[in-house]
């Protein structure tokens, strides 16, 4: 239990930090969003600006609009979009679902595919299954999102028109049920899906294979072996069950990270999300929704940091609670 | 352990299939011509025919048009950003338009209007049977709820409204379809500024919304019902983060739009975007395209491009308070010293116009004064020349000429700022630069984010932060008012950054806003044109031409707007689609005697019959030699058309029958009967008939009958009476 509160304590202060750095972040581009307005048309009077930023509460010195602030985030109050003008919590759930999907699916997948595959490399090292599959997923992590992205669009969706081109539903149709909706969803998102496992297969491929590897040269491996073992049960029941704390640990960070979202695969492939708000909210000089959404991610990845921590307290038996 | 992993991986896979679903639950709904020159100004050339309704026209197909995010704002009072006016143009109407091609104002919901003498009242009147999409008509109660709620509000965007009306009484209801609008002060473009500010809005549905306490303008966000307009298409569905659509509405005003339908989906990425055009997916590119891929593009088949004025001067402004920008000559000799026509060669691929010496747009006809005195050209020997004249050479042998006067030894240097996400003007700035500098000049690049660049700029004149030169885009319009706005004194500092004075200039630009003749009004423009062109406070560099990009393979009736793609509301309501014209077989079944006498009556019927079945829907109509009026041939059921001839009135001789017979998605039929020979009507003698029993002695038989009744009736009385 101590070690529980010890975690969420110095997640806490951890928290306190990350807001208050965020708040100045974003302010510190020093650009008056309603500005934008005058260079537009340069007839608004300035006493109309003046009252949109008063409005807002930008009209306020800084400490008091940092105090404003902390005060509406503890009451759960992100305030509005500058933007969107709505307020800055319906913005973010909008768009997090998808995100949520895109994310989730690609970390939950690629983790089990990179597990199975990582320890088969480990397993056969210094083989040419071994040597080439890791040349391969060296060359696929070392690939950027985008490029692949528009390779996969330029041949799976306009050369070889099997998938969309664009968006995360097929435009003017509405879904009669749920079903219909999760499959259009599903066909839309394959490509995007496609993009983001092939790269981070080849990223925690190798992960798995180095952590499996160097369980393989302990002791114990070599007396399983001498005992006669079956091959799958070293690689899987002894090999990999030790190998796989870091990645469990990995794993938990990555879904602290999901709400940031994939931006350029989001942008890529046209798909609503977190990570092109965040981008977009940053073009915009919308602070508060900038705010919201880092508020939400620093939320996530200290939750997911301790769901980590526990996780590796659960699983590892070596670890008191 | 190995359960625990598995029904943690089952359950993150179950949440994360699910989480789109909640997305949809979460959202709120979507959150839910006669042109009039007097307030218009610019000259019809040709007058735009897109928008006569042709009811021949076959209706159908979509129009499919990226949109590059979700619309922000959902409505006209709080809305700002392009992506919300791509929503609500589509389902919107105004009460006057500007022409596509010439610019000028067309009356539009607001018919016409006249100006009272004094210039402080219009009357505008309305069109009739303009409905909203829930069937109620417009009228001027709806037009003077609108703008009555504006001036209550002031809402930002529309200041054309607030600060134009009169405050104590702006509308004022004479009938139902008649207004009278008063002005604070007498305002030249009305027409177009004020009255075509606003969307009319229905005043059933937004005044109980506006009367709601919590109601708040900037935060308001319409539920799905709510969006309810008088425009072309209506409102169907909004999928956040998806797409929005919309259908023809059947009862608008100036005919039920050709298309069927609008479909606009998001895509962010501009490379998408153009692959979705190239495969038909999307219709229109509205993103940015490089000037070097267009040669790739037209040799694609279906892609049409047209290349459109952009309507942002971009120019390189200076602060004429500061030496050495407050001598004239020195800016007319840096003036000298820029090749326009190479950076629009260069740097935009030939896709754009030099800047003029008078500022104004060349693309903007009537107001364009071509007689500007070419004050300046690139040369720079005469540009070397000037500052010599001016006593300012390099006297420290560093390449930098010095000052004189009060500024004697003080180098011609100063900074350019162009902003740093636009490479074509930091490279502008790069060019200026280089020229400058074989002139003696030191001009410095500072690149700058454009926040950064905007503040500088704004600074007022004599603020040791504020920038000496920049690069700028700023919008002209067909109206130009601008040329007051932008440039006249009292506006130093923003948004005359410039800090030109000129008395005449001064005195030109409010005289402009008071003259209604087009042509004297155009005669002030001019002169303030010569004006600029003396003082240079500004230099255009180019105006950009961009290419807009659309599919012509399937939809026709593009309109070429002269400042905009082809995304737009003309488009909206002219686009039909390309429609193959099927063949109706003719199948005589009543045929004009060959011969006949005056008087004679005869049955004309034809079957027409298309690929599909009986054509039912066809107009047909007959042509008689000699008669000018048409025959109708009516429809009597399975594409049978007929029509009785009486040859009462006929004269002798031959005559012939064309019947025409036109339905939609067919082409026309014609078939020709004649009658080779009518002749007179001769009237044979007629015997008289003899007369039958009854007509010789029907009466004698019926009054003897009459009196055995009586007699027989009487006799029984008697005999009744005896016994």
């Amino acid at each position: 239990m101590a070690y529980i509160m010890k975690r969420t304590a110095s997640r806490l202060i951890t928290f306190a930090v990350v807001i208050s750095l965020l708040f100045f972040l974003a302010r510190s581009a020093g650009a008056d969003p309603f500005e934008r307005y005058l260079s537009e048309d340069p007839r608004i009077p300035l006493e109309q600006i003046e009252r949109l930023r008063a409005r807002f509460g930008l009209d306020k010195p800084l400490h008091l609009q940092y105090f404003d602030f902390l005060w509406n985030t503890l009451n759960g109050e992100f305030g509005y979009s500058l933007y969107y003008k709505r307020p800055v919590f319906d913005v973010v759930m909008e768009r997090l679902p998808y995100t949520l999907f895109l994310m989730g699916i690609s970390v939950v997948l690629s983790t089990i595919v990179s597990f199975v595959i990582g320890v088969y490399f480990a397993y056969k090292r210094g083989t040419k299954i071994d040597t080439w599959g890791t040349n391969i997923c060296m060359f696929v992590r070392s690939t950027p999102h985008f490029w692949l992205g528009m390779i996969l669009l330029i041949v799976f969706a306009y050369y070889i028109p099997i998938f969309p081109l664009f968006g995360a539903l097929t435009p003017g149709v509405q879904h009669e049920n749920w079903f219909e909706f999760l499959k259009d969803l599903l066909f839309h998102y394959t490509l995007p899906l496609t993009t983001l496992l092939v790269r981070q297969i080849g990223m925690y491929v190798l992960y798995m294979r180095n952590s499996t590897v160097e369980v393989l040269g302990e002791d114990y491996m070599v007396t399983a072996k001498a005992k006669g073992v079956p091959k799958m049960s070293i690689m899987f029941k002894h090999a990999a069950r030790n190998a796989m704390l870091p990645m469990v640990t990995v794993t938990a960070m990555r879904f602290g990270f999901m709400v940031n979202g994939a931006i350029l695969t989001e942008t890529v492939f046209s798909l609503p999300g977190t990570g092109r708000l965040i981008y977009q909210s940053i073009m915009n000089d919308d602070f508060f929704l900038l705010q919201g959404a880092f508020f939400i991610i620093s939320i996530t990845v200290l939750v997911a940091n301790l769901v980590a921590d526990l996780l590796c307290a659960w699983l590892d038996p070596r670890i008191k609670i | 352990m190995k359960k625990k992993v598995f029904l943690l991986i089952g359950l993150i896979l179950v949440l994360s299939s699910t989480l789109p679903i909640f997305a949809q639950v979460i959202s709120p709904g979507p959150a839910s011509w006669e042109p009039d020159l007097t307030s218009s100004g610019v000259a019809i050339s040709e007058p735009f025919e897109g928008y006569l309704y042709d009811p021949d026209v076959i209706h159908g197909g979509s129009l499919t048009v990226a949109t590059p995010s979700d619309p922000p704002e959902l409505h006209q009072w709080n809305a700002g950003a392009t992506a919300s006016y791509d929503f609500l143009d589509i389902f919107n109407d105004y009460l006057t338009r500007t022409d596509p091609v010439t610019g000028a104002v067309v009356p539009w919901i607001a018919e016409s209007w006249e100006v009272s003498a004094d210039k402080l009242s219009y009357v505008v009147h309305l069109a009739e049977g303009v409905k909203f999409h829930d069937g109620v008509e417009l009228t001027a109660e709806d037009v003077k709820w609108n703008f009555d709620f504006i001036m209550a509000n002031n809402f930002t965007r529309m200041s054309d409204v607030w600060q134009i009306l009169s405050r104590e009484k702006p509308t004022e209801i004479i009938d139902d379809y008649t207004l009278r609008f008063h002005v604070a002060e007498p305002y030249v473009p009305f027409a177009r500024e004020t009255l075509g500010s606003p969307y009319i809005y229905p005043k059933h549905i937004w005044e109980p919304i506006s009367e709601d306490p919590t109601f708040d303008w900037l935060t308001f966000v319409p539920s799905e019902d709510q969006h309810i307009g008088c425009g072309p298409y209506k409102f169907v569905a909004y999928v956040p983060n998806a797409w929005y659509k919309f259908e023809a509405f059947d009862d608008y005003w100036h005919g039920k739009p050709y298309l069927d339908e609008i479909v606009r989906p998001i895509i962010t990425s501009g490379d998408a975007e153009l692959l979705a055009v190239k495969k038909g997916d999307v219709d229109i590119f509205t993103g940015f395209l490089p000037s070097e891929a267009i040669p790739g593009l037209l040799r694609e088949e279906g892609i049409g491009l047209y290349l459109y004025n952009n309507p942002y001067m971009y120019h390189w402004g200076m602060n004429t308070a500061k030496w050495p920008f407050s001598v004239k000559e020195f800016r007319f000799a840096l003036a000298n010293a820029i090749d326009k026509q190479d950076i629009v060669d260069t740097l935009l691929l030939g896709y754009g116009l030099p800047g003029t010496h008078g500022v104004e747009a060349p693309f903007y006809n009537f107001w364009f004064n071509p007689n500007v005195p070419e004050t300046y050209s690139f040369d720079l020997e005469k540009a070397a020349e000037i500052l010599d004249d001016l006593g300012w050479v390099d006297t420290d042998g560093d390449g930098i000429r010095e000052g004189t006067g009060d500024h004697a030894g003080e180098p011609l240097a100063f900074d350019i700022g162009p902003p740093i996400y636009d490479p074509v003007r930091c490279r502008a700035a790069e060019l200026l630069s280089e020229w400058f500098a074989q002139i003696g000049v030191d001009a410095t690049v500072q690149y700058m984010e454009w926040a950064t660049l905007w503040g500088k700029i704004t600074q007022p004149l004599d603020s040791p932060t504020k920038i000496d030169s920049w690069l700028l885009g700023s919008s002209q319009s067909p109206e130009p008012t601008w040329m007051h706005t932008r440039l006249h004194s009292d506006n130093i500092p923003n948004p005359n950054y410039y800090g030109l004075r000129n008395a005449e200039y001064d005195e030109l630009a409010l005289l402009q806003g008071t003259q209604f003749d087009s042509s004297e009004r155009q005669a002030t423009i001019w002169r303030m044109q010569e004006i600029l062109a003396e003082e240079v406070p500004l230099v255009v560099l180019y105006f950009r031409q961009s290419p807009s990009v659309y599919r012509n393979d399937e939809l026709t009736g593009w309109v070429e707007h002269f400042g905009a793609g082809m995304d737009h509301f003309w488009n909206y309501i002219n686009l039909r689609p390309i429609v193959e014209l099927s063949t109706m077989s003719v199948s005589v079944v009543g045929t004009p005697p060959p011969e006949c006498e005056i008087g004679d009556d005869f049955t004309l019927g034809i079957t027409y019959t298309g690929p599909e079945g009986p054509v039912t829907t066809a107009s047909v109509s007959a042509m008689l030699t000699g008669d000018p009026t048409p025959y109708t041939l009516e429809h009597v059921g399975s594409g049978t058309y007929e029509c009785d001839f009486d040859t009462t009135d006929w004269h002798e001789g031959d005559y012939t029958i064309r019947v025409e017979a036109k339905a939609m998605g067919f082409i026309s039929e014609l078939t020709t009967f004649a009658i080779d020979s009518v002749e007179p009507f001769v009237e044979e003698p007629v015997e008289p008939e003899e007369p039958g029993f009854w007509e010789s002695y029907g009466a004698t038989v019926t009054g003897v009958v009459v009196v055995l009744a009586v007699i027989a009736v009487a006799a029984v009385y008697m005999y009744g009476k005896k016994s």
